[in-house]
């Protein structure tokens, strides 16, 4: 295959057939050598095909993987160009997402239902409490909900020697409103 | 005339069921038989007339001086006896979805339909022997999501959030390594050894700072001293816990294998920093106290699931006091699992011991 020539450079400025034979790898080594020397020294080929040579040379695995590429220059330009812009965004998007957040690929899936039965919640209640140790002494203020319905309860107990605020155990039953099941910490800070 | 018996027949199928007849019986867990019937009062027997799902515990209540005995409204239920009504209810609830068990003290009151009480009563007296003949070991761990593991947790289907004010107790097959992977963008977790615990023995699981503060002096009279002033500390935990007790239920694997019941106080506790100190006079003489605020949120959860079932417990969170700072989840993982056999005592008499 020789380098026909069209344009004002008459004796090598190749056509475009000669480069993309040259892209799809069909001359031989040198032939693309002698081509792509003389687009890299002329102008005006640098114009014309440059950007081809440039995404060619991006983008190398994609076009040996994509064995279904079009042999036509016209097919293979907007397709290599879409192909880099895919990849580098691809890039991109993985690598600000590795910083930023938790990676999509690294969420497993929810838990499929098996032959397992699922857990039975049989009874459930939560307390919070705010105890202020002052002078005084110590003022408590309780809200619970649950199974038991919900309520709050404020009280205050008078300073009297040594005070524990410790968890201790306590009974699951719902906070009476009589304040006789109130946080245990406070009944064993006695 | 052919069409009287079918308009008959359609006139009764239209019209309510009667309800089922109801049986509301109490069981000793402490007897010698293991598991005892005891005979209510007359008046505390159902009448057919009673609402099909009546309350036991309002009945209890309601009739509390009747039953001395049984003490329904004073004297706390046992882990023991809470953990076996829930083990049974569920399962009982596999032939009489209307069943329910309410533990009082060392007691079980079962109300269920009254063909089915035999069953029950050999379901949770099988429990009963079953479940003092296995341990259970326990890995927990505390997981603290921030916005944005919390947001992959949910998305991998384990919700940060109670239900309703209560507990969500959540099933995942997620591994622990897994589970670690999701928490670490913001994310912290608490690991705690694994732990064994016989069946309806305490356990308890820790992670507290325990601090002692200066709250207080107090004024003690010495011989040949006079008055001397003594501090006084209060001793406050900062940090996390749980406690609870485990118990199995054995059943034969076409029943769906053993199932074990854990009952669980989870509590999160803060101390607000920095703790504000204020000046006090005592015996004329002036001294400075810490006045600490403490808060703390608890979360029960009583709860069966199958051995080797990994569950996520939400519905905790980690008190805070700035103002707009969002609360923090505090989920609890915990996977049990039904471990090796005790040697068993004697086998008590299987016949139950009626009480008239």
């Amino acid at each position: 295959m020789s380098l026909s020539t069209t344009g004002t450079n008459a004796d090598a400025c190749p056509d475009p057939d000669a480069v993309d034979a040259v892209l799809d790898r069909t001359t031989s080594e040198a032939a693309g050598i002698e081509l792509r020397r003389h687009v890299a020294r002329c102008p005006e080929c640098r114009d014309r095909f440059g950007g081809l040579f440039e995404i060619d040379s991006l983008a190398p695995a994609i076009a040996r993987g994509a064995g279904a590429l079009p042999r036509r220059l016209e097919w293979r330009r907007p397709l290599l160009a879409a192909a880099t812009v895919a990849a580098a965004t691809v890039l991109f998007l993985s690598r600000s997402r590795e910083e930023h957040s938790t990676r999509v690929a690294d969420v497993p899936p929810p838990p499929v239902a098996g032959d397992v039965a699922a857990p039975h919640l049989v009874s459930s209640r939560s307390v919070e409490a705010e105890f202020v140790i002052d002078a005084a002494g110590i003022r408590t203020s309780i809200r619970h909900a649950g199974d038991g319905g919900s309520g709050s309860l404020e009280y205050a107990r008078t300073r009297s020697g040594r005070t524990d605020l410790c968890w201790s155990r306590r009974t699951p039953r719902p906070i009476e409103a009589s304040g006789a099941d109130v946080d245990s910490p406070l009944e064993k800070s006695r | 005339m052919t069409s009287l018996p079918l308009l008959a027949v359609l006139l009764a199928q239209s019209l309510p069921a009667p309800p089922a007849p109801r049986s509301l019986a109490v069981y000793d867990l402490q007897s010698r038989a293991g598991v005892d019937r005891k005979t209510l009062p007359e008046s505390l027997d159902p009448s057919p007339e009673m609402p099909r799902s009546f309350d036991v515990t309002a009945l209890y209540v309601a009739h509390a001086t009747q039953l001395t005995a049984l003490d329904s409204a004073e004297v706390p239920s046992t882990p023991t006896a809470r953990l076996l009504a829930g083990l049974v209810e569920e399962e009982a609830r596999r032939f009489d979805p209307s069943v329910r068990c309410v533990a009082r003290g060392s007691m079980i009151a079962v109300d269920s339909a009254a063909s089915e009480e035999a069953r029950v009563r050999d379901l949770l007296r099988a429990a009963s022997v079953s479940s003092r003949e296995r341990a259970i070991t326990l890995e927990v761990r505390f997981l603290l999501p921030g916005p944005k593991s919390a947001a992959a947790l949910e998305q991998a289907g384990i919700a940060c959030v109670g239900a309703d004010g209560g507990a969500r107790v959540q099933a995942t097959s997620l591994t622990a390594v897994q589970i670690d992977a999701l928490l670490r963008e913001d994310g912290e977790r608490i690991e705690a050894p694994r732990l064994t615990a016989p069946g309806g023995q305490a356990f308890h699981v820790r992670q507290l700072h325990r601090l002692s503060l200066l709250t207080d002096w107090n004024v003690t009279a010495v011989e040949d001293l006079g008055n001397v002033v003594v501090p006084s500390f209060t001793r406050i935990d900062d940090g996390l816990k749980v406690e609870g007790t485990a118990l199995v239920l054995a059943r034969p694997a076409e029943n769906g294998g053993d199932r074990i019941a854990l009952e669980l106080e989870l509590g999160s506790s803060s101390v607000a920093r920095p703790i504000p100190q204020e000046k006090r006079v005592v015996d004329g003489k002036e001294f400075v106290v810490q006045v600490p605020t403490v808060r703390q949120s608890t979360l029960h959860a009583l709860f069966t699931l199958a051995p080797g079932q990994r569950v996520v417990v939400a519905g905790l969170a980690r008190p805070t006091f700035a103002a707009g700072d969002p609360l923090r989840p505090v989920l609890v993982e915990v996977l049990a699992r039904s471990v090796h056999h005790f040697e068993s005592p004697a086998s008590p008499d299987p016949t139950p011991v009626e009480e008239h």
